[in-house]
């Protein structure tokens, strides 16, 4: 949907359709590998995080080390990774959409580089405001060039604008919170490399613990950052999301209907997860359903 | 036969296997419903519990298969069904998912109230997801469906043929599972437990029986190009049905659940339900013959581009490389197991 290929419209019929080359067009194992890394961050140190909860309470056994470690290792390589991986499909994807790109870095008027980077800032009214402006790296950073011109939106027709705002700001916080994310890794590594063991630290552990839910959001905001700053295309300069989209007048009541269900399962697993690590505690390992032979009996008694 | 008749009879497959094989998994939640208060029903409710936890969701594999080939090689059927079948669809949707979380939570849930609460929820969604199934194939089978799609939100579905495939479909998954946990019950050694089975499933398989004649009243009225299939071409698959849908029967009835041939147990029951259900399915897919929307859109017709479904062929030689043997692997181990176990 990013990069359209394996297929010519002929007065506006699909055709010449080639599946192998639309599966694997140009941008495909660029953007699998992204997701794929983001894939190994997040559940690496979610699980690793679960760890380092138990060690802030105090339950720093060799279990609970390896239950950090193992998940952790995979999570730092893929955080390391994950930087230079984004950077190279970044400026793919600004080869190719301009408009994604411009919404990434607040430009309003084409710029002839060396173009600045806009740290965070809100387009109001297409005045850009409260952004913080460091001269010359929006060119190293978007472009891969000192000098690279960075395409305006003024250079797009409005119509095909994405949400500039939405699609800056998920872009900059998801860079913001992976680059944090790396740092931590790499100053652990080295850390533990001279010597220190980081796990001894409440400050590392407690980020340790709010790094599963970072790496969740940071993933979900990866996905915002492509998907709204294609808009308004559902396929890039092909279909429209308007034109994609179904003319059924009771959608609202289907995404009413998802969302009341799922409200009620993640509310039925909260209580169940609960319950069980309440019984674990207790001592109940062997969690015995409630309603079998053995737990009846048990009642009878 | 065109490429495009043999991309959909590879996808026609994947609804055989999920009839087959999810169907069992439906049709426990009726025995789970009516398996009677907390202490009556304990040991069957802990028998459904381990007959589908090990494969737990693995059998909407097959559902998904469909709904990928059916998209990928069909489109413009496939537009034109969900848009018009959303309803229905949304519903199975719903029971699918309820379902699959419900049986979890029930396992370890905290009390016996919860676990009740999660087990009403588990076993009726079970049931009402092979009938809102059963309506769509209804639907599409009765010329319901418009090409061009965005049909009748509620008749399309809510029609005579529509409901018998509906009742059809949820009492061919009933009849299915209580022959697979009858096996079951048997072969663990547990008398008492396969007897109350087994006079549940014989009722349940005369009812469904009486259903599939009552049903096709109804169809003859109301879908002629169906009827005309399934009295020309797919009359003998119906005379299969009906025939190893009797000697099952007959098997439980008798108690010869299982037979065996040079040393090796082989559950002939549940064989002979097997076929039974695989026949009415396929009834139906030979019935419709060569429309993939009955009076609407012929499967030529509905066809994508030709690589397209030369690719989606070699997916599927693929996916029987990868997929078939882990997942045949996964069935022949859950048996053996369990019947090691005890």
């Amino acid at each position: 949907m990013n990069y359209p290929t394996g297929f010519i419209i002929r007065n506006g019929v699909v055709s010449d359709v080639r599946p192998w080359a639309a599966m694997f067009n140009p941008l495909a194992w660029l953007q699998f590998l992204h997701m794929w890394l983001g894939a190994f961050m997040l559940v690496g140190l979610v699980v690793s995080g679960v760890y380092a909860a138990g060690m802030l309470r105090g339950r720093t056994d060799a279990h609970h080390r390896l239950g950090f470690f193992v998940p952790f290792v995979f999570a730092s390589v893929a955080a390391v990774i994950q930087p230079v991986v984004g950077h190279v499909l970044g400026l793919q994807v600004g080869n190719k959409q301009h408009a994604k790109l411009a919404a990434f870095e607040l430009a309003l008027h084409s710029e002839t580089g060396p173009a600045p980077e806009r740290f965070g800032g809100f387009l109001v009214d297409d005045q850009v405001r409260w952004a913080l402006p460091i001269p010359r790296i929006g060119s190293i950073i978007a472009r891969g060039t000192f000098n690279g011109t960075i395409p305006g939106l003024d250079t797009i027709p409005r119509s095909d604008w994405p949400p500039v705002n939405l699609t800056h700001w998920s872009f900059q916080l998801m860079v913001g919170i992976g680059l944090l994310i790396a740092l931590v890794v790499v100053v652990f590594w080295v850390a533990r490399r001279r010597g220190h063991d980081l796990l001894g630290n409440r400050w590392f552990l407690r980020f340790s613990v709010i790094s599963g839910p970072l790496a969740i959001l940071t993933l979900e905001l990866g996905w915002v950052t492509t998907e709204i700053g294609r808009q308004p295309w559902t396929v890039w300069q092909v279909l429209r999301t308007v034109d994609a989209a179904t003319m059924n007048r009771a959608i609202w009541w289907s995404y009413t209907g998802v969302l009341v269900i799922y409200l009620g399962m993640a509310i039925a697993a909260y209580v169940v997860l609960r319950s069980m690590a309440r019984r674990w505690r207790a001592g109940e390992e062997d969690l015995a359903s409630p309603y079998g032979p053995a737990a009846l009996a048990e009642a009878r008694t | 036969m065109s490429l495009a008749a043999v991309v959909a009879a590879a996808m026609f497959v994947g609804v055989i296997a999920y009839a087959l094989l999810g169907g069992a998994d439906f049709g426990s939640g009726f025995y789970d419903l009516t398996a009677g208060g907390g202490q009556r029903g304990a040991e069957l409710r802990t028998l459904i519990d381990e007959s589908i936890e090990p494969v737990w969701e693995a059998n909407h594999v097959w559902l998904i298969y469909v709904l990928v080939m059916w998209w990928t090689g069909f489109p413009r059927a496939f537009a034109a069904a969900t848009t018009t079948l959303f309803i229905p669809l949304m519903l199975a949707l719903a029971g699918i998912v309820l379902r699959g979380a419900s049986f979890a939570f029930r396992k370890f849930a905290a009390t016996f109230g919860q676990a009740q609460l999660f087990g009403a929820v588990f076993a009726g969604s079970s049931l009402i997801t092979p009938f809102f199934l059963g309506t769509v194939g209804g639907a599409i089978a009765s010329g319901r469906v418009p090409a061009a799609g965005y049909g009748a939100p509620v008749s399309s579905w809510v029609n005579p043929t529509s409901l018998a495939g509906g009742c059809l479909a949820a009492a061919t998954c009933v009849f299915l599972a209580g022959v697979y946990l009858t096996g079951d019950a048997t072969r663990m050694g547990d008398a008492e437990l396969a007897a109350r089975l087994r006079i549940r499933t014989i009722v349940v398989g005369v009812v469904a029986g009486l259903i599939v004649f009552a049903g096709l009243y109804p169809v003859l009225h109301d879908a002629p190009t169906l009827s005309r299939g399934l009295l020309g071409p797919a009359l003998p698959l119906l005379v299969v049905a009906a025939l190893a849908g009797a000697v099952t029967l007959v098997l439980l009835y008798r108690r010869r659940l299982v037979v065996v041939i040079h040393g090796r147990r082989f559950l002939l029951a549940r064989i002979c339900a097997a076929t039974a259900v695989t026949a009415v399915v396929a009834g139906w897919g030979v019935g419709q013959y060569p429309w993939m929307l009955v009076d609407q859109m012929r499967i030529d017709d509905a066809a994508g581009a030709r690589t397209t479904l030369a690719a989606l062929l070699v997916v599927v030689a693929l996916a029987a490389i990868i997929v078939l043997p882990a997942l045949g692997y996964l069935l022949w181990f859950t048996q053996t197991e369990k019947a090691s176990r005890r």
